[in-house]
């Protein structure tokens, strides 16, 4: 890679970097997406009960 | 311009004439019977052999100028290295001063004796490549060491000449440019002569300067006198020629020529000899070609060298597998040591290799009295593109400054037919080519590191960072907490979830998840807060955390409600009712700024490894490998 393809690859990193932090965008996840069905939602108390949360599969510690 | 005082030749009564002032003896041109001068009388000192032909196209009453002064030529001395002769002119100057101008290898030299110079040194504390100090001069090295025996004179001269009468020297250069003579005559006094080399036509002397590039037609058409076969000398100056029909060396510089051995050759010369062209701006022909070995550890290397002629002297090309070096010879004073290595013109060079060198095979011709087998010291130091190289003998020790050039140069410059040999591995001073491109490419990466730092600094600063939520979570198994409905507002945007509890020898583990109300979109995130410490084999540890977070990406604007399920595992340890729960919205993301970092350093760390590589592949075949060579 010559200076110049260099120079603009560079620029590149420096805008995706600028976008990423102005979008949120945070490139190694650390959530898990889930849909909470509208009957769960509607439902009283339906949160607390909904299964599907998955949680984290806490095993226990020491 | 001289004194001029006319006489009559004491052995023969033709006219005789002293034209310098230090004119101490002068040869009748008709008897050829010397006579030496002693006040205004006149006694034969014998008759003088016949002038050895050389080439000079300078000759008596040839008139020059030296440093604006005009000189007239008086008289000659020829002297001997073994068969070879040159001259060395007398000159005299208008202001009654002498000097001597000498010719050598197409150069002239013109030295003036320093009358009464003390402090010299004597010739037993003399060698070849040291450094001296001279009074009057300074520093200096001792080129070559030798002798020379008179053969024959003509003319006046500022000496009394005793043909067969030998003198011992040293021939010194100067950092300056000047070259300097220590006479140590035959024994007796030492006289230094100093002086500087001088261009043909700097001295008023073009048309006396030998021919750089000689037509065919020129080039003297001579017989091998051990074969018959038609030799070809191209230069005037040639002392050794090697017979390309029977392989005869012999030597060409006294009038008849002599064979002093068979060679055998059996590599072809990669230019042909006689060949002109124009490399690095220097017209130049193919004289001689060598091949020249060196064993290092039982191991042979051997490489070729071609010696070319051209305005600027002689010249060398070498090739050793199929990387090519332009060298010409520079002035030892000029090169100065420094460590293992030396400086030459602020550039400094590192040691690579040497060793004793051999000429194994010899085709062309030569300017000094070349011997196959014959092996001299050689070492060279790089500093790629270019490279020292200096070469020792008993008597003498020359350096010669490298150029590297591709065979493409060399093919272009000589128009030769196809394509050049591929060069193998990394020639010792050949350039690397990721050197140029490695500090702009560093000085990009650290400038665009910067802006990506002050960029980042700036984003901190201006960054929302706004709590949208504080939650008390019950620590109660199996109690799942829901937070009340809270904004998030304008656009996406990173959201930070922090969880805290004071948990000691126990652990907790919070299942996290952010859910939209509107449309049910959840992120799930966990956290586990632990703190355990004890002792064991006598070594205190701690493990855990109580405190943990989480980053959730692109958060678009809207309600949400956070739904905290705790599990506990309280053993017997302790821990306290609630943790706390945050929620921030607006944070900055370490992490595209930790791969920017990486994508934007990773070219030039790449190219640093490579010339690193380039570097080691260099060094390996040389007498410091990589390790030791720093």
């Amino acid at each position: 890679m010559r200076t110049g393809p260099y120079a603009v690859f560079c620029a590149v990193v420096a805008i995706a970097f600028l976008a990423l932090e102005a979008r949120g965008m945070n490139l190694l996840p650390e959530s898990r997406h889930v849909t909470v069905p509208s009957s769960v939602r509607g439902a009283p108390g339906g949160y607390r009960t909904y299964r599907s949360w998955g949680g984290g599969g806490f095993r226990g510690g020491k | 311009m001289t004194s001029g005082v006319a006489s009559a030749c004491p052995q023969c009564g033709a006219p005789l004439r002293f034209g310098g002032a230090a004119s101490l003896a002068a040869v009748c041109a008709y008897c050829r019977f010397a006579s030496l001068r002693t006040g205004a009388r006149l006694e034969v000192a014998g008759k003088v052999p016949d002038l050895v032909a050389t080439e000079t196209r300078l000759s008596i009453g040839t008139a020059g100028k030296f440093d604006g002064r005009t000189f007239l030529l008086l008289g000659r001395l020829q002297l001997s290295q073994g068969e070879a002769v040159w001259n060395e002119w007398y000159a005299s100057f208008g202001d009654a001063s002498w000097g001597w101008v000498a010719e050598a290898q197409g150069r002239l030299y013109v030295t003036f004796p320093k009358e009464g110079a003390a402090g010299l040194p004597p010739l037993r504390a003399l060698q070849p490549g040291m450094e001296i100090r001279l009074p009057g001069v300074g520093r200096a090295v001792v080129d070559e060491l030798n002798q020379a025996r008179l053969v024959s004179f003509e003319g006046e001269l500022p000496v009394r000449p005793e043909v067969g009468e030998t003198w011992r020297y040293a021939d010194c250069s100067t950092d300056s440019g000047g070259f300097l003579t220590l006479d140590y005559g035959s024994g007796g006094d030492v006289v230094l002569y100093a002086g500087r080399e001088v261009g043909y036509a700097e001295a008023g002397l073009a048309d006396c300067a030998p021919a750089a590039a000689p037509s065919q037609t020129s080039a003297r058409a001579l017989r091998c006198p051990n074969c018959g076969g038609p030799i070809e000398l191209r230069r005037p100056d040639t002392r050794a020629f090697a017979c390309p029909s029977c392989g005869g060396l012999l030597d060409v510089s006294g009038g008849a020529f002599q064979v002093l051995g068979i060679l055998e050759s059996r590599s072809k010369p990669p230019i042909p000899l006689g060949t002109r062209g124009t490399l690095l701006g220097e017209a130049l022909e193919v004289l001689g070609f060598l091949v020249r070995s060196i064993t290092v550890d039982g191991e042979r290397f051997a490489w070729r060298e071609l010696l070319l002629h051209g305005d600027g002297g002689y010249r060398w090309l070498s090739v050793y597998n199929g990387h090519w070096l332009y060298l010409r010879p520079i002035a030892a004073a000029r090169v100065m040591p420094l460590g293992r290595g030396f400086v030459y013109d602020r550039r400094r060079f590192k040691h690579f290799q040497g060793g004793p060198a051999q000429y194994e095979e010899i085709q062309g011709e030569f300017y000094w009295e070349i011997r196959a087998g014959e092996t001299v010291m050689t070492n060279d130091y790089v500093s790629p593109p270019w490279l020292l190289s200096s070469e020792s003998t008993p008597t003498e020790t020359s350096w010669s400054l490298g150029q590297s050039v591709t065979g493409a140069d060399v093919w272009k410059a000589f128009q030769l037919p196809g394509t050049p040999p591929r060069a193998v591995g990394v020639g010792e001073a050949e350039p690397n080519p990721f050197r140029r491109r490695l500090a702009p490419a560093w000085t990009l990466a650290g400038a665009t590191l910067a802006a990506l730092l002050l960029l980042s600094a700036v984003l901190v600063a201006r960054a929302p960072h706004r709590e949208v939520l504080a939650l008390d979570v019950p620590l109660t198994p199996g109690e799942v907490t829901l937070s009340e409905p809270f904004d998030v507002t304008g656009r996406p945007q990173a959201l930070e979830i922090t969880a805290e509890a004071a948990v000691v020898q126990a652990w907790v583990g919070l299942d996290v998840a952010l859910i939209e109300e509107e449309t049910g979109e959840s992120e799930l995130v966990a956290f586990e807060l632990s703190s355990f410490s004890g002792v064991e084999d006598g070594e205190r540890w701690t493990e855990g955390s109580q405190h943990g977070s989480a980053v959730i990406s692109s958060v678009l604007e809207g309600r949400y409600v956070l739904r905290v399920e705790p599990q506990v595992e309280r053993g017997q340890g302790q821990v306290p009712a609630t943790a706390h729960v945050r929620v921030v919205q607006g944070v900055f993301l370490p992490a595209p700024l930790g791969l920017a970092v990486l994508l934007v350093v990773a070219w030039p760390l790449l190219l640093t490894l490579r010339l690193v590589s380039f570097e080691k592949r260099r060094w390996q075949d040389s007498d410091h490998p990589w390790s030791s060579s720093g």
